[in-house]
């Protein structure tokens, strides 16, 4: 490739610097075949250039959607359709009977469940009650103006179990299963006193004692 | 292509690969006059071009997700047209070599204004193009026809920009043989 040669197709590429450009000028003022050369390549990048560009058939979008490979759809797509796609619900007689079938022994056997769950419950509600043991608990404090009882059967709520006051005395009928309780009395809602009447006490970890009570059957 | 449309296009190619394939439609549509156009030079018959466009639509729509983001569509879909010509051309016919050029239709001395626009000089030039060696053809229809730079050129074919110099100007050297054979006189 001769030097000349070389700037031709600078140009062409749009890359000449402009001192290449004179140099070819001066080049082809004394050499007629170079100006041919230059003219050559000149008209095939033009034509090249002014080439009518050929546009893709009308149906040519429709053809390739037509031909896209069946996608499987991600997760998330998958998850929508699953929830908010539409089905075709292909039905006939038989399908039909049997469903209803199954949809009447569905519903007489759930109306029946409630009733012999509720039985059941309501026999070991009863059962449960018959393991109770009533236990009374007393506690004479003729000042106190509201006593309560707390313990392990109630979760040591201070309002649960409030007692009665009868000349001085404060008493409670508690339904206990049989077990080992713990409890105090709780006097006017801030007092905690353990049962005077108690035979055994533990500590409650905080530096007092609570009453232990043990039901038998 | 600005900023904007790279990043609808990214947004077109995320809905694509959720299973929306109907957004595709856009993709198709934007650049079904690019891909057709580049085919029909390489190959130059509409048949077979509207055929191995399509064929690279479909081939890109099935390589969407192997498609790096950061990347430039068109550029992509370039590169899948010119593999997808080249595949083609390697199954179907060589190249007619450059000395045993006897198919085409010698002109009347028109100028190349004359020749450009009229049907033709597209004939000529197609036949001028077909007469190309396949990486010569594949530089000039996408340096001088699809106007790109010599960088997305490269991008496109892998090769280097020194390597595309060359076959430019060999391509050009060539054309202009066969341009002068066919009856394309300078203007």
């Amino acid at each position: 490739m001769d030097r000349e040669q070389e700037i031709i197709h600078k140009i062409l590429d749009g890359d000449a610097e402009e001192e290449e450009q004179k140099t070819l000028t001066q080049s082809m003022g004394s050499d007629t075949g170079l100006r041919e050369e230059f003219t050559g390549l000149m008209n095939a990048v033009r034509l090249l250039e002014e080439s009518e560009r050929h546009d893709a058939p009308f149906s040519f979008t429709a053809e390739v959607m037509k031909k896209l490979p069946g996608r499987s759809p991600s997760m998330l797509s998958r998850f929508r359709e699953f929830l908010f796609g539409s089905r075709v619900l292909r039905w006939n007689m038989a399908s039909v009977l049997a469903t209803a079938v199954i949809v009447l022994v569905t519903i007489v056997t759930v109306s029946r469940m409630p009733r012999e769950q509720t039985g059941t419950i309501a026999s070991s509600s009863s059962g449960q009650d018959e393991n109770a043991v009533s236990v009374r608990l007393t506690f004479q404090s003729p000042q106190a103006q509201r006593v309560a009882v707390a313990g392990d059967f109630n979760k040591w709520k201070t309002d649960a179990h409030e007692m009665k006051k009868s000349d001085g005395i404060w008493s409670i009928d508690l339904q206990l299963k049989p077990g080992i309780y713990s409890y105090s009395f709780v006097v006017d809602g801030k007092s905690w006193v353990p049962d005077p009447g108690a035979e055994v006490f533990q500590d409650d970890g905080f530096g007092s004692r609570n009453a232990v009570l043990k039901v038998d059957i | 292509m600005n900023i904007d449309q790279q990043s609808g296009e990214a947004d077109i190619i995320r809905r694509c690969l959720d299973g929306e394939a109907d957004s595709y439609t856009v993709l198709v549509d934007r650049y079904k006059k690019m891909v057709y156009n580049v085919a029909y030079r390489m190959l130059g018959d509409g048949d077979i071009a509207n055929d191995i466009a399509q064929e690279s639509f479909i081939a890109a729509y099935g390589g969407l997700k192997t498609f790096k983001q950061d990347a430039k569509f068109s550029s992509w879909l370039y590169s899948i047209a010119l593999n997808k010509c080249r595949d083609h051309m390697r199954l179907t016919k060589e190249n007619i070599p450059i000395d045993d050029i006897s198919d085409i239709r010698p002109g009347s001395g028109i100028s190349p204004e004359q020749a450009a626009a009229d049907h033709q000089s597209n004939d000529l030039l197609q036949q001028a193009l077909n007469a190309l060696p396949a990486e010569y053809r594949e530089v000039l229809v996408l340096k001088h026809i699809e106007e790109l730079d010599y960088q997305e050129i490269s991008a496109i074919t892998g090769a280097g920009v020194s390597a595309l110099k060359v076959r430019a100007h060999r391509g050009r050297e060539m054309l202009k043989k066969i341009l002068e054979r066919s009856g394309v006189t300078h203007g």
